[in-house]
């Protein structure tokens, strides 16, 4: 390339850095202005809105009094107003303002079937919240929809507004959330109520259904203080071999099992699993007796840190505060006399 | 000979155009992807309802694990605005590494502190703790008194007594938003490989604070904290973003990084014997997962948000960015293996050759070409209007680059309500070319230099404290 088509190169590509850095610079300023007119005209929108809303929340007014408040352009807007209320909002105030969404909820329907997966997903929650008895279908449909992200949606909206009446669908796609932590789908599940009770522990005692999914049905109910759940977590520490799930059982029994679950338990507190020992030791805390302290102590040589600390809040709680004080005195012993100190 | 200098000169002057068409190539390329991922997940966080995620007790225990060193002037300020975080369930601790100030008695004044036990649950060597106190008001706070170590040594202590499956590792003067927990846990939530994720920082000079918490957003008055906004603005929202999107992160701040316990565990804990222990861990951990052959995610998300003072003299300024390019040099060197490696994906075949080649070493090409192009003038060899024009598009693609940044903060969080602060960004955009940048890369020149002479410490930071302020 000769020097002076280099120069012409280089002075061309100054031109355009310039012109793009000035576009950006208007783009800028120019989408500041549109926030700044869409704030305006939304918090216009709001203060006129907020007034009437409450009205028909505390009984004064009848829900169709805001209809001749919202334009057809204002729809999206009002819809998105409504759903900050509803989440903050239950019994008999949400369906109130279920009443007040109804008619716009047909554009937000459609809008769940087409579009990109968060406009679906957005809608999907509109629905779930605001929506009446006449769109939990198509909520329910959405569990179905190719994008995981819409699915969860709608797995949290039915979860979250207590459908325990969907929670045998929601088990049965358990798989499509396996990415999702076990403790936020437990934490989900939960919500679904007392209802969802049967078949999370129908869930637990299936053996034919992956460990992990049985293990988030077990922190479910566990979560849901269920106590006929005591059988299929014990069940499931007998014939369990994956140790997520058999630890999820053991805090699944410690939360809600008896002393007849304790010969289970004291099975498992011999695992070669560290993380099964520690919650079988925190089990034996909660269902054990006495007669669990020599194991307990036994357990505060344990390799696993966490093990030794279960065993040792355990033997306080069974009442072996005189074996963790001779195991605290041993020499070397330095974790069992931190953790001795520490339940001092 | 003359000629022999000719070549050299010539030498520099490709590796310096080089370098720049890289460089800038790779600043385009993640602000590009930035700029699509930033709009997606601005859509997605609509979908967000913190409430129900703090209220649902899905989301899992934290602890927070604060290495603290003479901060007398912040650390009240600071831990009180870290007990109102809005998170279902945490653990703060506060790591004393030796300091030799009134930190450990500010603290033990303010919040009531008494001796406690607290058995240790991993052992990573770390200087002795000789003491450990909790809080009589706050019993999720706790302080750690021990023999002064370095942060990663502070860190290190504070994960052997850490007992939740994720601990956050901050700077004990920094403030975190009241979201900012329950924010950055997500993609934990959304993926359960995920190992570490990293937030945003932010500068917090200018900016009002009252009882912990930021309450309105300023441009600095100081000119080299304005810069350090800008510059921190392209680093996070263009770079870590990008970055993240092209699920190739490599680097977490320090100041705010959320990290799974277990894995920083079997990572064996902070490296002591760097001051870029950050970043040094994050590779480790590459390699570490990379290694195990399990999926796993290494991310960013730029929603919450870690408030922290920035240097305001030249003299800190240079020593901090002396620091964080020896920080940078010493992670890449000793995890030199991954370069070009197949083995660690997109980590060894695009953003460590990135960091190594344009980070690493970027500067001190930067700064030959700086000297190949004052030796030309001098010698009067070099093209005039040649030179004139490549640094014109050199100055034009940093202000293009800076500007985007910008867009971007306006495109999702529009944390600089006032206009005039956003057209002061864009001049600032213009004005860091002529001084700033060259200084800038000097520091880090220096930097480079350092590691290779292997200086350790980290330098003194001068606080002013968070002082706060009538919003009027």
């Amino acid at each position: 390339m000769s020097g002076e088509r280099l120069a012409v190169g280089l002075a061309a590509a100054v031109v355009a850095l310039l012109a793009l850095a000035l576009l950006f610079g208007a783009a800028t300023l120019g989408l500041r202005a549109l926030n700044e007119r869409r704030a305006r005209r939304s918090a216009r929108l709001e203060a006129d809105w907020t007034p009437h809303l409450l009205a028909v929340l505390s009984g004064d007014a009848a829900p169709v009094a805001l209809a001749s408040r919202v334009s057809a352009g204002d729809r999206a807007l009002f819809v998105d107003f409504l759903l900050r209320f509803a989440q903050r909002l239950r019994g008999p105030e949400r369906e109130l303002l279920a009443a007040v969404a109804e008619p716009y909820l047909d554009d937000v329907e459609r809008r769940a079937r087409h579009g990109g997966e968060e406009r679906r997903a957005l809608a999907v929650q509109l629905l779930g919240a605001l929506g009446a008895a006449r769109h939990a279908a198509t909520v329910r449909a959405a569990l179905d929809d190719p994008s995981p992200l819409v699915a969860m949606t709608a797995a949290q909206s039915l979860a979250s507004h207590g459908r325990a009446e969907h929670a045998a669908a929601i088990l049965e796609r358990l798989p499509r959330f396996g990415e999702w932590s076990p403790g936020f789908l437990a934490s989900m599940l939960a919500r679904l109520g007392a209802g969802a009770a049967p078949a999370l522990r129908s869930l637990l005692a299936d053996s034919v259904r992956a460990p992990g999914d049985r293990a988030v049905a077990a922190e479910a109910l566990r979560a849901m203080h269920d106590m006929p759940a005591a059988d299929a977590a014990r069940a499931a520490v007998t014939t369990a071999s994956d140790p997520d799930l058999m630890a999820a059982a053991l805090r699944l029994l410690a939360a809600v099992g008896s002393p007849a679950d304790a010969p289970v338990v004291r099975a498992a507190a011999r695992s070669a699993d560290p993380v099964v020992r520690a919650q079988a030791c925190a089990a034996l805390g909660a269902i054990g007796n006495a007669d669990d302290a020599a194991a307990l102590a036994a357990l505060l040589d344990d390799a696993s840190p966490w093990v030794v600390l279960h065993a040792a809040r355990s033997l306080k709680a069974v009442g072996g505060l005189a074996l963790l004080g001779a195991a605290a005195a041993r020499p070397g012993a330095d974790l069992v006399r931190q953790a001795a100190a520490e339940l001092r | 000979m003359a000629g022999l200098g000719w070549s050299a000169l010539w030498a520099v002057n490709v590796l310096v155009v080089t370098y720049f068409v890289l460089l800038n190539l790779f600043y385009l390329l993640t602000s590009l992807v930035a700029f699509r991922a930033l709009r997606r997940y601005s859509r997605r966080l609509k979908l967000l309802d913190t409430e129900e995620l703090i209220a649902g007790g899905g989301a899992p225990p934290i602890t927070l694990i604060a290495p603290a060193f003479n901060e007398e002037a912040t650390c009240v300020e600071a831990i009180r605005s870290l007990l109102t975080l809005r998170y279902p369930e945490y653990e703060i601790l506060v790591v004393s590494d030796g300091s030799t100030d009134a930190t450990v008695a500010r603290l033990t004044e303010a919040f009531e502190l008494l001796p406690a036990a607290r058995a240790t649950m991993a052992r990573i060597p770390a200087k002795p703790v000789s003491a450990v106190f909790r809080s009589r008001l706050h019993p999720n706070l706790w302080v750690i008194d021990k023999e002064n170590g370095g942060k990663s040594d502070a860190l290190n202590v504070g994960l052997n007594h850490c007992r939740t499956p994720l601990f956050c590792a901050m700077d004990a003067d920094g403030l975190l938003e009241r979201d900012a927990l329950i924010r950055v846990v997500r993609p934990f939530l959304e993926r359960r490989d995920t190992v570490a994720v990293g937030g945003i920082i932010r500068i917090i000079n200018g900016c009002a604070v009252e009882r912990g918490a930021v309450t309105r957003v300023r441009l600095p008055g100081s000119l080299l904290a304005q810069f350090q906004v800008l510059e921190y603005l392209r680093a996070f929202l263009s770079g870590r973003m990008g970055w993240a999107a092209l699920d190739a992160t490599l680097i977490i701040s320090g100041a705010f990084g959320l990290f799974r316990r277990s894995i920083v565990v079997a990572a064996g804990g902070f490296a002591t014997d760097t001051v870029g222990e950050d970043m040094e861990l994050v590779v480790r951990l590459h390699r570490l997962c990379r290694g195990r052959g399990a999926p796993y995610s290494v991310t960013f998300v730029p929603d919450p948000v870690a408030w922290t003072e920035c240097p305001e003299t030249l003299r800190t300024l240079g020593r901090q960015r002396d620091r964080w390019q020896r920080g940078l040099s010493e992670s890449l060197a000793r995890h030199a293996r991954l370069l070009f490696n197949p083995r660690y994906g997109r980590i060894g075949l695009l953003a460590y050759p990135y960091f190594f080649f344009l980070e690493m070493l970027g500067p001190a090409v930067e700064l030959a070409g700086y000297v190949a192009f004052v030796a030309l003038v001098l010698l009067g060899r070099a093209n005039g209007p040649f030179v004139a024009l490549f640094l014109m598009v050199a100055f034009g693609f940093g202000v293009a680059l800076s500007i985007a940044a910008v867009g971007l903060e306006e495109l999702s969080f529009r944390r600089y309500p006032r206009l005039g602060d956003v057209m002061r960004l864009f001049a600032l955009a213009v004005a860091e070319n002529f001084g700033y940048r060259q200084l800038s890369t000097y520091w880090r020149v220096r930097g480079m230099f350092s590691a290779l002479r292997r200086k350790k410490g980290w330098g003194a930071m001068t606080r002013k404290g968070f002082v706060p302020q009538v919003v009027g």
